[in-house]
């Protein structure tokens, strides 16, 4: 018996349960974009390697071979083959499905993918990325909590739609955190699931989108000691372009999906469609829930001003 | 090799060039690199489409910029050398005499 569930615009069809989307399983679905089974993946040496060590070509179809749970192979953004060892923890495959495996899929299919996290007001979505620890989940969090929904945590697939807007794809119906984060929301960590690589890190349920919505914005999230609640300042021409190249999810995949110059293009067109906005801010917890409310401060005035 | 003023350079047709905000960036797949040039930068680059002698390519951003000479040849020459050296550029053997 299968499951079907629609994420990041797509709708999944795979062989055994993925109870981390849950929300988002679809009874009865239109045409399957992805269909992920179990089977084998014969060994051949014919593979071709790539930059990634853990990451093969055979023919056109990549090979994904992860000691803790098995082999993957993702072929025509559409066909996901898992050789699971039998030992393998469900959890953790599942994970590589959502991370990497989901990550091949997006660029064999063009989509664009960013390392982000988003939240919707009112119609439209404004995203954050950044390096990790830069806070990207937190600021998505403290956003929701004044109100936002998540449209996602972490893996952010975009499109342009007819007009040449860029539409942000409900993605994972999750927010990750860490303990002192949750804290500084007033949240307790009892009762929320454990990430697996990261005993530290919490799945926080949260009120999502069920539908793509146009993202206006992208905040760079950037830390110092002596940026207080936050400095903001538009990034424009090649460093907003360059921005969007460094932060696409699982940018080392590119080659191997042959989207290399396709990837290059659609930034420079992402880079033109949206504002780019660095936004510095003090490390650590004590100041975010005061960065985040200057943030949805700001989106209001912005929405304000859009109407007036 | 180096540029100077009576060399003759034009853009490479190997990277893949496009323009945000009026800059332009640049991805290399021969060198695997993105490059991005800031505002007098992409107009160079715009400014090399078709081969061109760097003493006018120099002469022409002096009149606009209204910049001393001596400094902009210099900064001129410079970044071109970059260029190069990145093989984003080429320079161009032009027979001699010949009047452009």
């Amino acid at each position: 018996m299968s499951h079907t569930y629609r994420v990041h615009g797509l709708t999944l069809q795979c062989q055994f349960p993925l109870p981390e989307l849950a929300r988002r399983e679809v009874a009865c679905p239109g045409p399957v974009d992805i269909s992920v089974r179990t089977g084998l993946l014969p060994m051949t040496d014919t593979a071709t390697p790539t930059s990634v060590p853990y990451l093969h070509l055979v023919d056109k179809v990549a090979v994904f071979t992860f000691e803790d749970t098995g082999r993957y192979s993702v072929s025509d953004g559409n066909d996901v083959v898992v050789d699971a060892k039998a030992n393998a923890d469900p959890a953790l495959l599942r994970l590589h499905i959502f991370a990497s495996i989901m990550g091949m899929i997006c660029h064999q299919r063009g989509l664009l993918v960013l390392h982000a996290s988003a939240v919707a007001f009112g119609n439209t979505a404004v995203a954050f990325t950044g390096p990790p620890g830069a806070g990207k989940s937190t600021m998505a969090a403290h956003c929701l909590a004044a109100g936002g929904r998540l449209v996602a945590d972490d893996v952010l697939v975009l499109s342009f739609d007819e007009k040449g807007g860029v539409l942000a794809h409900p993605g994972m119906p999750n927010v990750k955190l860490w303990r002192d984060a949750l804290t500084s929301l007033g949240r307790d960590t009892d009762g929320l699931r454990p990430d697996w690589f990261r005993a530290e890190k919490f799945h926080l349920p949260s009120d999502d989108v069920q539908t793509s919505i146009p993202l206006t914005r992208l905040y760079v999230l950037d830390t110092d000691a002596t940026a207080g609640d936050g400095e903001y300042a538009p990034l424009r021409g090649q460093v907003a372009a360059s921005v969007l190249i460094a932060n696409t999810y699982r940018v080392e995949y590119l080659d191997a999906a042959n989207r290399r110059n396709a990837h290059f293009r659609d930034c420079i067109r992402l880079a033109s469609e949206i504002d780019v906005v660095w936004l510095r801010r003090e490390a650590g917890a004590a100041r975010l829930p005061a960065t985040a409310a200057a943030v949805i401060r700001e989106l209001r005035q912005t929405s304000e001003r859009a109407r007036a | 090799m180096t540029v100077s003023l009576s060399s003759v350079v034009v853009q490479e047709d190997e990277p893949i060039a496009a323009e945000v905000d009026g800059e332009v960036v640049m991805l290399s797949e021969r060198a695997g690199a993105y490059f991005g040039l800031d505002g007098i930068g992409s107009e160079i680059w715009k400014l090399i489409a078709q081969p061109r002698r760097v003493s006018d390519l120099c002469q022409s951003l002096a009149q606009r910029y209204d910049a001393d000479g001596e400094t902009l040849t210099h900064d001129v020459t410079s970044f071109l050398d970059e260029l190069l050296a990145r093989r984003l550029v080429r320079l161009v053997d032009e027979p001699s005499g010949k009047s452009r």
